[in-house]
């Protein structure tokens, strides 16, 4: 049998209305489906036709972004030869290009076949209508679907062009990349001469100044990449955790362009990023792996033990590393944040000069606290200034840097041992620091473990961590739709 | 002054665990004082107290974190914002209006931060181990917190709590 799609006229409601009442207990009128075939724009209504004859047929209804799959039916003695699937794969096309992202559809729960045909286009059951047909009072399962997810599995295996955004704290950036390998463009916009070209943008944590920088960012990231919106296959954008005002501006405008363009939309958790700045770096960087996130919000060991699998070992209890590092500095007078200040002094005094505590140390689990190390500077401190001594800033700084990089280093090595791998990523900004990652390097090195230390500009907040990280996600189909929301919050565990 | 002396970190937690029984919506708690005085270590107890499920990390990287406990927790960090025409990037006056109990550290970073009627807690580091926590309070619900939250310490361990009110002021 051959057969061939065509849009559903009013001439062919008598054909259709006969195979709807041989297959259906509860049918459609005729004169429902007139109406369906009236009404147009809204609508979508095919019939698969053997010769002169209906064998099939289907329609959509797309409201917003949403298609309803309405009907789809095939007449018995034409099953079996891909009709419905044929049918269906032009009704979601049609839907796409209808402006629909996502594709819903009530079934029979008793209809297992056709619930299997939805599945492999992508659609899932996510629940039940309880007695929704009158006939009989049987359940409607009810099929959800990401039609973009599927709609992007096209292009060729590899050589995606990806645009990544990144503004979930005080960068705004913009960065494109081909195939997973090619970082054509990483803009940064607090780094890039913005103040020449677009008047003076200085990103921050204020919405405003991000909502100000993201457009230049990215018209600078695709201009030096040499690309145009249209020749894009994905948008990527960092949906959490950070700052949800910061947050939010990215997410929009990833979301806009997804819209305006019909690309699908890649969500990257953050601290993913930063360990694929890792597999950026090297590109023989791969799990399973252990990384030490550390930076001005974050201190966390993650256990990676495959691609898209992530297990948070341990996290700070109260203050970030970065954190503690600024906070010091900022009560010796160095201002803020002066982390990056306080480690160049350390490295001109002696770390054994003041015997800080090395809080969770001997904990048995991968919980830090810095919080406590950070009050015994400051006592040391304003001890100091009441007995009329005065501070040895290098010493202090020596001694308190090396408070914390013991602790990680020894969380870090005793976690790679007991995931029993074989590399190490050190990501965040605090990764510059010398020290940590000379002590770790050492440390690890002892077990035959190697350590992985990205280049600073990719330790720090950008974007061309993040299209890596969507790389991979898009690779394995993972979308979000444009419904997403930013997530401060946003768990790496929950990842799939 | 009205307010606590607390001998040791755990002292400062049980007094932020002890206001949280007494707080509704809309309420909100100013924290001011040096670094490492125990702001956050005050916010912990307040949130454990709250029923809150997960460990309260400090909010100075991410301005705000929220927190879902018995009402839901704001804690906002001033810290790092410059100016405070920040404070309605970060949608401050609409969180301390929702629907949850807001705690707002170094909140006397702008006169505009303080909100109109609130429970204020300024905590100076008196020796390593020892902290002075003062309170004042802005607006008739402000004042009702401030004279629950003395009543609930008394008895605490570690906690010293001084009344002027009830002792007629003693220390200024």
């Amino acid at each position: 049998m051959s057969f061939e799609l065509r849009p559903m006229t009013r001439g062919d409601i008598d054909a259709v209305h006969e195979i709807e009442h041989a297959i259906f207990p509860t049918p459609w009128s005729r004169q429902t489906f007139a109406a369906e075939v009236s009404i147009g724009e809204t609508r979508a209504w095919l019939v698969a036709v053997d010769g002169d004859e209906v064998v099939g047929y289907g329609g959509i209804m797309v409201i917003g972004d949403e298609a309803h799959i309405m009907n789809l039916a095939v007449r018995e003695d034409a099953r079996s030869k891909g009709v419905g699937a044929t049918m269906l794969e032009s009704l979601l096309a049609s839907a796409v290009e209808m402006g629909a992202s996502r594709a819903t559809l009530e079934v029979r729960e008793s209809n297992s076949s056709a619930q299997e045909l939805y599945r492999r286009f992508g659609l899932s059951s996510v629940g039940v209508r309880p007695g929704y047909y009158s006939d009989t009072r049987e359940d409607a399962v009810i099929m959800w679907g990401d039609l973009l997810a599927r709609d992007a599995a096209s292009p060729e295996a590899g050589q995606e062009l990806i645009l990544a955004i990144e503004s979930s704290c005080d960068e705004t950036a913009a960065a494109v990349m081909r195939g997973g390998t090619e970082l054509l463009s990483s803009v940064i916009a607090s780094q890039v001469d913005f103040h020449a070209r677009f008047g003076g943008v200085v990103p921050e944590i204020a919405s405003r100044k991000h909502t100000e920088a993201i457009v230049a960012a990215v018209d600078e990231a695709l201009e030096q990449a040499g690309v145009g919106f249209g020749d894009l296959d994905a948008i990527a954008v960092t949906y959490g955790p950070g700052l949800v005002g910061a947050l939010v501006v990215g997410v929009a405008y990833a979301k806009g362009v997804a819209l305006g363009t019909g690309l699908p939309l890649v969500g990257v958790n953050h601290l993913e990023g930063h360990i694929f700045a890792n597999m950026l770096a090297d590109p023989t960087v791969e799990p399973p792996l252990v990384a030490l996130l550390v930076s001005g919000g974050h201190t966390s060991l993650v256990h990676m033990p495959e691609w898209g699998v992530y297990h948070t070992l341990g996290e700070t209890l109260d203050d970030a590393a970065g954190e503690a590092f600024d906070k010091v500095a900022k009560a010796l007078g160095l201002g803020y944040p002066g982390g990056p200040i306080l480690s160049r002094l350390a490295s001109e005094g002696n770390e054994n000069a003041i015997d800080f505590p090395r809080a969770m140390m001997r904990s048995g689990n991968y919980a830090f606290s810095l919080s406590g190390l950070k009050t015994s500077v400051i006592n040391h401190i304003r001890n100091a200034e009441q007995a009329g001594r005065e501070v040895d800033v290098p010493d202090l700084a020596a001694s308190f840097q090396a408070a914390v990089v013991d602790v990680q280093v020894s969380k870090a090595v005793r976690a790679a041992q007991e995931c029993g791998v074989e590399t190490f990523c050190l990501a965040g900004g605090v990764a510059a620091n010398p020290s940590l990652r000379e002590k770790l390097h050492e440390a690890l090195a002892d077990h035959g473990i190697r350590l992985s230390v990205p280049p600073l500009i990719l330790c720090t907040d950008n974007a061309a961590m993040i299209a890596q990280a969507a790389h991979f996600r898009f690779m394995r189909g993972g979308f979000l739709g444009l419904d997403a929301e930013a997530i401060p919050n946003l768990r790496l565990d929950s990842e799939a | 002054m009205s307010g606590f002396e607390t001998t040791g970190a755990d002292a400062t937690v049980a007094l932020g665990r002890a206001l949280a029984p007494l707080v509704r919506a809309g309420d909100g708690l100013v924290l001011s004082g040096d670094l490492g005085a125990g702001k956050t270590q005050l916010t912990k107890g307040f949130a454990a107290g709250l029923e809150v499920p997960e460990v309260v990390t400090s909010p100075t990287f991410n301005i705000l974190l929220v927190h879902q406990g018995r009402l839901p927790l704001y804690h906002f960090d001033l810290y790092r914002l410059e100016h405070s025409d920040q404070l309605e990037d970060v949608d401050y006056w609409g969180t301390l209006e929702a629907d949850g109990v807001s705690v707002v550290e170094w909140g006397d970073r702008f006169p505009e931060a303080m909100p109109l009627d609130y429970l204020a807690a300024h905590m100076t580091i008196t020796a390593d181990e020892t902290r002075e926590i003062v309170l004042s309070s802005q607006g008739t619900r402000g004042a009702e917190l401030a004279r629950t939250w003395l009543g609930a310490c008394t008895g605490l361990a570690d906690v010293v709590v001084r009344n002027s009110d009830s002792h007629g002021g003693d220390t200024a």
